[in-house]
């Protein structure tokens, strides 16, 4: 089985030869090539080749194409901060006032360098896949962008006090959503994995997730031309599991301040579950505890399909260790192997 | 007449459901009802917050949300005066390097609604926290962070901000510290605040025993 047949074994609820395993490694790429953060992201061949060796190296079952977060608000104008030893993040806050929000437009992504860096590194990983894995592109969801256009306080402060502008944004956001992720589908980007961590209950109270997160999410997903799935940064999701499941999402990212066994029943037979290694305390890891967290995700989630085993975060920390890594790779083939 | 624990109760409800109008109106009945303290109302429910915010059970949004209307009722019924705190007690707060941080604005209402004042000084890199250690020679340093790098930044800021000021106490929040629960000690952090009435917990303790627990 290629990475690609045993991950659509796992979303179809089914148990492929073994557990799949999503390492999403971004940084990682850059310190393959001994190239800085910054230097890596602004060529897309650094990208393709830093992903290509990191496959390699772990073999796990994707191309990961993400870059950061903030290149999307670059390209509603926005900065991003570089730093040598962790993610790029998103400098202040593109829009400063209500009128900036209610004249925001979305921006078109021809014009963006960043995300023409980011297709043609897309479409670099869709050749080295060669149809055998499968390249996960992202976007912002329309609902969670706001956290880096205005500020999580700004956001806040929109969203319940400026409903106008609030849904003024939504609908800039969604078209640009919709657009990047086909841009990425366009360039060769096998699925979008949808970034929502403000639709979570760790964030929005569920009873306003049904028409706020939901609602746009539900209108998004439909207009994305490829399968998607949703992450949620580390987020709760089970009191909103019944709305989930009504999205058109394959997949959601899970975090671990939640069982994950209680995950896996809520969730079989309607959505495949991703995660829930801490990519925090990962960062701490020694090779052993790598391999008793792998083992116990596995045990706790795997049966019967429905699971892929990932961080819970969506991105690996710079200051996960090669040998951490390593050992995640032998315990999934070890504990995950669905024949032995 | 209604009981200090039905108006608490009432209180915290409206709270839940971010509904400013009843809020005000509780806050009122508090007022005008002798042997109630509406501060005590407000502290016992943004403790209760506090600690539905840990088991999972209120959101973000709400936690914000409640602090900023109690910091509003702070600034109606508590004249600015008499938000002093004991023995000339420094608290400074700031966010490091990060521009959306919402942990550190909530922390600062949530002082502000107990009547504890900490000096915002936004966000900071590395340099300008050891800066604002030299200048203002705070006693408390409260530090929130969004991402694991400027978590583990902090890390400078202790070591070299207690040689210049060899019994500041430094208090650290945000998500990485809540998802890695040993990550305040890599640091070197006094404590850990996993919410904000945490926080004020912390601030308290220091008030009454001059240690962070």
């Amino acid at each position: 089985m290629n990475s690609l047949e045993r991950i659509l074994t796992a979303l179809s609820f089914k148990e492929p030869d073994r557990v799949p395993f999503l390492l999403l490694l971004t940084m990682h790429g850059a310190k393959e090539l001994g190239e800085t953060i910054k230097d890596y992201y602004s060529n897309p061949d650094s990208v393709i080749e830093g992903q290509r060796r990191l496959q390699e190296k772990y073999q796990h079952d994707c191309y990961y194409s993400f870059h950061y977060a903030s290149a999307e608000t670059e390209a509603f104008g926005g900065d991003t901060v570089f730093y040598d030893d962790s993610a790029p993040n998103a400098g202040p806050p593109v829009f400063k006032n209500i009128q900036e929000v209610l004249a925001a437009k979305s921006p078109d992504i021809s014009r963006s360098k960043v995300l023409q860096n980011i297709l043609k590194a897309t479409s670099g990983l869709q050749q080295a896949a060669n149809g055998e894995r499968p390249v996960i592109g992202v976007v912002m969801s329309p609902f969670s962008l706001p956290v880096m256009q205005l500020g999580f306080e700004g956001y806040l402060k929109l969203m319940y006090e400026e409903p106008k502008a609030f849904e003024h944004l939504m609908n800039v956001n969604k078209e640009f959503c919709v657009n990047w992720a086909n841009a990425q589908l366009d360039a060769g980007a096998t699925a979008i994995c949808y970034f929502d961590p403000v639709s979570s209950p760790t964030i929005t109270p569920p009873e306003n997730y049904e028409n706020t997160g939901f609602k746009i999410a539900k209108e998004t997903l439909s207009q994305i031309n490829g399968p998607t799935v949703t992450h949620f940064a580390s987020g709760r999701v089970l009191k909103v599991a019944s709305l989930l499941s009504q999205t058109g999402t394959a997949g959601i990212g899970v975090g671990c301040d939640e069982n994950l066994a209680d995950l896996k029943k809520e969730f079989y037979n309607k959505i495949t579950i991703i995660g829930n290694l801490n990519g925090l305390e990962m960062c701490n890891w020694d090779a052993d505890t790598a391999r008793m967290k792998v083992k116990e995700s596995i045990k706790h989630a795997a049966k019967g399909g429905g699971f892929i085993l990932s961080d819970v975060h969506g991105e690996i920390p710079y200051q996960v260790k090669d040998d951490v890594l390593e050992a995640i790779r032998e315990a999934v083939f070890e504990f995950g192997n669905f024949n032995s | 007449m209604h009981s200090k624990s039905e108006l608490t109760r009432g209180f915290f409800d409206a709270m839940i459901k971010m509904d400013n109008n009843v809020i005000f109106k509780i806050a009122e009945d508090i007022i005008n009802t002798s042997g109630i303290s509406l501060e005590e109302v407000m502290y016992e429910s943004l403790e209760t917050l506090g600690k539905e915010w840990e088991a999972g059970d209120a959101s973000l949004a709400q936690v914000y949300m409640s602090g900023v209307i109690c910091e509003k009722l702070a600034d109606k019924h508590f004249p600015k005066s008499n938000v002093s705190n004991p023995e000339d007690l420094k608290i400074v707060i700031a966010a490091l390097e990060d521009h959306h941080v919402l942990g550190k604005r909530i922390v600062l209402s949530v002082l502000s609604s107990s009547v504890i004042h900490a000096d915002d000084c936004g966000v900071l890199d590395v340099g300008s926290m050891l800066e604002v250690i030299k200048n203002d020679m705070p006693d408390i340093l409260m530090i929130s962070t969004l991402m694991i790098g400027s978590a583990l930044k902090v890390q400078q800021v202790v070591q070299k901000g207690k040689q210049i000021k060899p019994d500041l106490k430094v208090v650290v929040g945000g998500a990485p510290f809540r998802l890695d629960k040993d990550l305040a000690d890599l640091v070197g952090a006094d404590a850990v605040a996993y919410n904000a009435f945490d926080g004020v917990r912390i601030v308290n303790e220091y008030i009454k025993t001059e240690k962070l627990v």
